[in-house]
């Protein structure tokens, strides 16, 4: 004998009936999906912004270290506005005296990496000697990891020099008094790349024995 | 017993359901609220992070100015005032003015943070710091001198008042509806030339000449023993002695190796001292509608069928049978004709090329571009560069090579010529931008004094 719905509800002993559970249940696993997918949202947002602070920390690291180095070089060579060659003192292991190394800072490629070799006379051979070469700056494509972000848009170095009267700064590569570094870095999952900017006072402006 | 337990087989009812509903639903949604407040708090950290860098960016920009012409052009305006007032230190110190820093009020737009940016240029005291008694005592009796008159002399070794100027960047941010929110404070130190130890740095085998005065400061710079000299890149044929207004047309056949600047025939584009006229917003002309492309404008060199080194002076020209294959890959300007003869520095001079150029397509990619300075008269090459990058810009950049050329007399009426070719390794077909006030293409040269390339 059918129990009449409303008698059910006052016994409180009544079931749901399929129909109510079929309803219910799709809306319980539309909530359920919609939290699972904030959640995820959130952890994705958050691999992001690690990411980020990861090339930013790195690209700092790097972008310290080259300027660090052309402010205390002998002299600075560059080679286009993505390489560099500088000679300065380095030391070679921890307590030992400095030397003079031939330095290279490269950022032609997905890296930003540094060379040293034996020291040279002023202006560097076309094809210098280097001994050791590491990555100072960013990690190559196909790292997995790839937390540090790729060398981006290659328009690094801008020797320039600074018109004193006016204060505008012009990209002068045959007799600089200014360095301007900028440095962006593609992260993954990002479309806008992270810019890094530095710049370093050259105090020699070099010129060419005529 | 058994058929009472099936029959208690009832479930949930309605009111139970909805019950259970409502209460996941509170809970659902004060979870969405705690990560709605973790990704507002993400979103507030990086626009400051993207704040903070541009402070940094504004404050490096304002470092190179000579110290005498540090200072704001006008007094902070009433809105400065209002809206990013200085703080600590800086807001007691007198300002700077009548120097070439503009006080501001600019607006910015940096990757989805707006606002508005101040400087400020403060004169800022720096007094000496307390020597020890005893550290006066001793340098006293190592001079031969009371205690008194070294203490009495200390502030004379430090840069004291008005010898320093605090530059402070403020950045105001600001929403659409121009609400601004707490602003950002970023300052540096820049000392006073005079107020440093006076010195001469003149390193012989650099030939580096710089002399620092030691009373006003001034940096004296030697006489100019050579000369830079830049040459903008035109779109015009070589036989017509100044630049002319570019037009759209198909690409230049440039580089046939028994080239003469007449009037038809293969030619190459001239450079010259002359800057480009016009406004950075006129339209892009396309140099070479023979190319079919997504976008037009600027010239498209496509690879190349050598592959080649980039000093091979013979990969820089081609034969008449070979123009229809290569005209696309290579392109050459040839300098005005000089009235008298030039000469590079004897100890070798150095070029540098600077160029507008992204890849063909528009989407970064490896590529390779060959570059170098020929004499016209013997093709001899004078200076070559070979530029390679793993990620050729997709979008107009501007990108320099710099290289050493060979000590070299061009005699008067001879030109020079500059090639660039991209060889059959390049991954990626490349476009230059030149000839456009916005894409300001150009070789500059250092030759000895006076004997200019025009």
């Amino acid at each position: 004998m059918p129990t009449h719905p409303l008698r059910r509800l006052i016994q409180g002993q009544g079931g749901s009936t399929l129909i109510e559970l079929l309803v219910a249940m799709p809306i319980a696993v539309m909530l359920l999906g919609l939290i699972v997918q904030a959640l995820g949202n959130a952890g994705q947002g958050q691999q992001d912004i690690e990411r980020r602070t990861e090339a930013l920390t790195q690209g700092q690291i790097g972008l310290e270290r080259m300027t660090r180095e052309v402010r205390q070089a002998d002299w600075v060579f560059f080679r286009s506005s993505s390489l560099v060659d500088l000679q300065a003192r380095v030391r070679a292991t921890a307590g030992a005296s400095s030397v003079r190394r031939l330095v290279r800072y490269d950022c032609t490629g997905e890296v930003c990496s540094r060379s040293e070799g034996p020291a040279t006379v002023y202006p560097p051979p076309a094809v210098p000697t280097f001994t050791a070469t590491s990555t100072v700056v960013g990690a190559p494509k196909a790292d997995v990891g790839g937390r540090s972000g790729q060398i981006t848009g290659h328009d690094i170095f801008f020797p320039s020099h600074v018109d004193s009267a006016t204060g505008v700064r012009t990209v002068d590569f045959l007799a600089p008094d200014y360095l301007l570094v900028n440095l962006r870095l593609a992260v993954r999952g990002r479309k806008e790349p992270v810019v890094l900017e530095d710049g370093v006072n050259l105090r020699n402006r070099t010129t060419f024995a005529g | 017993m058994k058929a009472r337990a099936l029959r208690r087989q009832d479930g949930m009812t309605l009111v139970e359901v909805l019950v259970t509903i409502l209460v996941i639903t509170v809970g659902t949604l004060a979870t969405l609220g705690t990560y709605a407040h973790f990704s507002s708090a993400a979103r507030k950290a990086r626009e400051r992070a993207v704040l903070t860098s541009l402070a940094q960016r504004e404050i490096e920009q304002l470092k190179p100015i000579d110290y005498a012409q540090l200072g704001l052009t006008s007094a902070p305006t009433a809105q400065a005032v209002a809206e990013a007032p200085l703080t600590g230190a800086a807001a007691s110190e007198p300002g700077v003015v009548g120097g070439v820093v503009r006080p501001g009020g600019d607006a910015f737009s940096v990757q989805g943070a707006t606002g508005r940016i101040y400087r400020y240029v403060t004169w800022r005291n720096e007094p000496c710091g307390q020597l020890s008694v005893k550290v006066q005592t001793d340098v006293a009796g190592l001079l031969g001198q009371t205690t008194a008159i070294v203490s009495a002399a200390l502030p004379n070794l430090c840069p004291g008042s008005n010898q320093t100027k605090r530059v402070t960047v403020v950045v105001v941010p600001a929403d659409a509806q121009g609400a601004t929110a707490a602003p950002l404070r970023l300052s540096t130190i820049a000392e006073s030339p005079s107020s440093v130890a006076p010195g001469i740095v003149n390193d012989a085998t650099l030939a580096v000449k710089k002399v620092v005065a030691a009373t006003t400061g001034a940096v004296t710079p030697p006489a100019a023993a050579v000369l830079t000299q830049t040459l903008q890149l035109y779109d015009t044929r070589c036989s017509i002695a100044s630049r002319q207004s570019p037009s759209d047309h198909s690409t230049r056949d440039t580089s046939q190796a028994s080239f003469t600047c007449s009037p038809s025939g293969p030619a190459p584009t001239l450079m010259g001292l002359a800057a480009i006229p016009g406004a950075t917003t006129d339209a892009l002309k396309d140099f070479s509608t023979d190319i079919t492309r997504a976008a037009a404008g600027g010239l498209d060199l496509v690879r190349d069928s050598l592959a080649g080194s980039c000093t091979d002076a013979t990969a820089m020209v081609y034969t008449n049978g070979q123009a229809a294959t290569r005209m696309q890959s290579l392109h050459t300007w040839a300098s005005t004709l000089p009235a008298a003869a030039v000469e590079t520095p004897v100890s070798g001079g150095r070029a540098s090329l600077t160029l507008w150029t992204s890849t063909a397509t528009g989407v970064d990619g490896p590529g390779r571009l060959c570059v170098s300075v020929r004499r016209a008269s013997t093709g001899e090459v004078i200076g070559s560069s070979d530029f390679s990058l793993a990620s050729w810009p997709g979008k107009p950049t501007q990108l320099v090579t710099a290289f050493d050329l060979a000590n070299t007399t061009l005699a008067a009426g001879e030109r020079l010529l500059l090639t660039v070719r991209v060889p059959a390794d390049s991954g990626s077909d490349l476009r230059l931008l030149y000839d456009h006030p916005a894409y300001p293409s150009a070789l500059s040269i250092t030759a000895v004094s006076g004997k200019e390339l025009k």
